[in-house]
């Protein structure tokens, strides 16, 4: 490439054009323009059809031609191949310097459509004009107000950024946020790179002050070793989540050594991933929650971690697996052990997981929480149980039979799942240690008080221990990077 | 796609710091007889020369030659089932019960790339290996060998000493520069790297160029 690709003004445009605007709401012109018009875009917004018609209160232009001098850098283009190339000129002299191309029809259709690709790169790269896609479904910059083509609903605003391969992929992910309430600030569907390939994206992210966590689906790499470099660069400031899909099949490498051999392709490309210091997730879902906890969570200073449950089961699955991670199930300290005991009752644990064992009564939890993530060697907490209290208020709530006994009873409940999640935020923020809260509940009963304040306030609540361990792992090794100077 | 012989490809890792055991050429049986005695008994009786890379396969492999005799009577079985064979080399007896592997591969994405990995007989069976992007720096030549699953063997174990490790990176580090100063060369095996007490020395090397 002969220039910089300018990211920078695709995701904050002054004015954006949705060339081939559509009539119909089934269309990509159509889903496009009434996107940017939903999410609230306060840049002129002008589109295209040779037609004129009125789409959504916005009066069509005939051509590019007719758009004001200065008054768009960006463009959605929404038009065939060959028509997608004959316009960038046009736009070009209108100012845009960076646009979006939806259409298919490109490399991933075969000769012809790789030809045009190229011509489509050629053209581009001759105006200067940064081009994403081709074959793309959009993006999303929460900073700019700005939704374009994505086929999931807008996210919150926040500091996640996230570049797909998939447009799917990336939707869901969009879902994710929206359901667990946590922010976005750029998203975007990368199609076939044919100009603007994935390490540009890492490495825009990576500059970009409104992003803080950077998550990446990445299929095939135009150029594997500048994907390593993009991501060494960027890794050593913000964590960078990682997913692969689709393994090339390893029987079409030359295997003449054994070295050769012995190289997969997947085992190479995790490689690269952890050597660069980015980090690495199985799935989309993994990779989502990792991000909420960067996103959300102050970095550990260390692996230590204690287990404050009132779930005897689940404490018990916990400590496993964190013998399994790398975290360090913490032996619990003599002083904490005898300031926990002004608390509770002789029957709970003593050791860690920290076990309530049903002794707790009204104040116990918001009061052990700040005792025990403020000790001085605690690095973090993760909180089994939360939402129990609530299961209880629903059972009374929905109760047939129900007294005002139960009803007070349940009231008690819900307030004290309140209490328990504003003691977690708070100590969180107060300790700057992170507090991980793993329950079902989260997902089994979105209105239990207890996830649900957690999510209200936009804190990352995991749907099981086994993920909230993986999480908490990723993060403590991303701050012991840190501390190595990196 | 051409090899080195085994003695080319270990003499030039060689160049670059490789540590590996001591051997000579021999074209009859005067000359192996002579190296023996010098490199001292045991000894390892190998052929040699253009088409042998495989040579365990074409049973061209010896071990355990303890004195003139057993020499005489190995060379002439191997001079037998490997008429167009020319050359055999003579290598010193390395004792070690720990073996590893360690190699150099292109790969058509990331580029060049290190392997280490767990090598003998059940090596196949676990594939137990790491690999680096290079060029890297010597910290990460550690961290790999340590990523290993079977890491416990480069501890004391079974009554051998710990692994020399900054040896064991010397090695690693010798295929490394070895590989990244000719681009012409493809892959690089070394295989097996014995431990001897507790010193990693290269035993067998394959240098492939294109």
């Amino acid at each position: 490439m002969n220039f910089q690709p300018n990211l920078d003004t695709l995701f904050n445009p002054k004015g954006i054009a949705v060339i081939g605007a559509s009539t119909h709401p089934g269309k990509f012109g159509f889903v496009a323009l009434h996107n940017i018009l939903a999410a609230g875009f306060e840049g002129n917004v002008f589109a295209t059809n040779p037609k004129t018609p009125e789409i959504l209160g916005v009066q069509t232009l005939e051509s590019v031609k007719s758009i004001p001098e200065s008054s768009i850098d960006v463009a959605m283009i929404c038009l065939g191949p060959e028509q997608t190339i004959a316009v960038l000129p046009e736009l070009a002299e209108k100012g845009v310097k960076a646009g979006f191309v939806v259409s298919g029809g490109f490399r991933e259709s075969g000769f012809e459509g790789t030809e045009l690709e190229k011509e489509l790169v050629e053209v581009a790269n001759s105006l200067e004009m940064t081009i994403a896609g081709p074959n793309g479904q959009g993006f999303v910059s929460t900073p700019a107000n700005l939704c374009s083509q994505i086929v999931s609903p807008y996210p919150p605003t926040g500091n996640l950024s996230i570049a797909s391969q998939s447009g799917n992929i990336l939707s869901a992910m969009l879902n994710q946020a929206r359901a667990k309430n946590i922010g976005i600030a750029r998203a975007i569907s990368i199609g076939n790179q044919a100009q603007v390939d994935i390490a540009e994206y890492i490495r825009y992210f990576g500059r970009d002050p409104e992003t803080k966590v950077i998550v990446s689906y990445v299929e095939g790499l135009p150029n594997g070793r500048d994907f390593y470099d993009s991501l060494k660069e960027v890794s050593c400031g913000k964590p960078v989540i990682i997913i692969r899909g689709g393994t090339t099949s390893d029987g079409a490498k030359a295997a003449s050594s054994h070295t050769g051999s012995m190289a997969s392709d997947q085992k190479i490309f995790e490689t690269a991933v952890t050597q660069a210091g980015a980090i690495l997730a199985s799935d989309p879902n993994e990779a989502f929650e990792f991000a909420a906890a960067f996103a959300t969570k102050p970095l550990p200073n260390g692996r230590k971690v204690i287990v404050v449950t009132t779930a005897g089961g689940w404490g018990v699955i916990t400590a496993d697996a964190i013998s399994r991670s790398r975290l360090d199930l913490m032996e619990l300290p003599q002083d904490l052990e005898e300031q926990i005991n002004q608390f509770l009752p002789p029957r709970w644990s003593k050791n860690n997981p920290v076990d309530l064992a049903g002794g707790e009564t009204r104040d116990t939890i918001p009061s052990l929480i700040p005792l025990i993530l403020g000790h001085p060697q605690v690095d973090s907490m993760i909180f089994l149980g939360l939402g129990i209290q609530g299961n209880v208020a629903r059972t009374y709530k929905e109760s047939p039979v129900a007294t005002a006994e139960t009803e007070k009873m349940a009231n008690f409940h819900i307030s004290q799942e309140k209490r328990y999640a504003q003691a977690i935020i708070k100590s969180s923020k107060d300790f700057g240690k992170p507090v991980f809260v793993a329950t079902e509940i989260g997902i089994t009963d979105t209105h239990n008080a207890g996830p649900k304040a957690l999510i209200d306030a936009g804190e990352t609540c995991f749907s099981s221990p086994l993920s909230a361990v993986k999480a908490l792992e990723a993060m403590a090794n991303f701050s012991h990077r840190e501390h190595e100077g990196c | 796609m051409k090899s080195l012989t085994e003695f080319e490809s270990k003499r030039l890792l060689n160049e670059f710091g490789l540590v590996s055991c001591k051997e000579s050429v021999a074209k009859s049986f005067e000359e192996a007889s002579s190296a023996a005695s010098e490199i001292g008994y045991p000894i390892v009786l190998k052929i040699s020369g253009d088409g042998t890379e495989h040579k365990s396969e074409l049973g061209g492999v010896k071990l355990g030659i303890n004195n003139e005799a057993d020499l005489s009577l190995a060379y002439n079985e191997m001079q037998i089932n490997n008429s167009e064979v020319s050359e055999f080399l003579i290598c010193e007896h390395i004792a070690g019960k720990r073996e590893f592997i360690a190699g150099y591969h292109i790969d058509r994405d990331f580029g060049p790339t290190l392997m280490f990995g767990l090598g003998g007989i059940f090596a196949e069976a676990f594939t137990d290996v790491s690999f680096r992007l290079l060029p890297c720096p010597r910290e990460e030549l550690l961290r790999m060998v340590h990523e290993l699953k079977s890491n416990v063997l480069l501890n004391q174990f079974r009554s051998e000493p710990e692994v020399d490790l900054e040896a064991l990176a010397d090695i690693l580090e010798a295929i490394a520069e070895c590989g990244l100063a000719d681009p012409s060369i493809q892959a690089i095996d070394v295989n097996p790297i014995l431990i001897n007490g507790n010193r990693p020395i290269a035993v067998d090397a394959l240098v492939i160029k294109l």
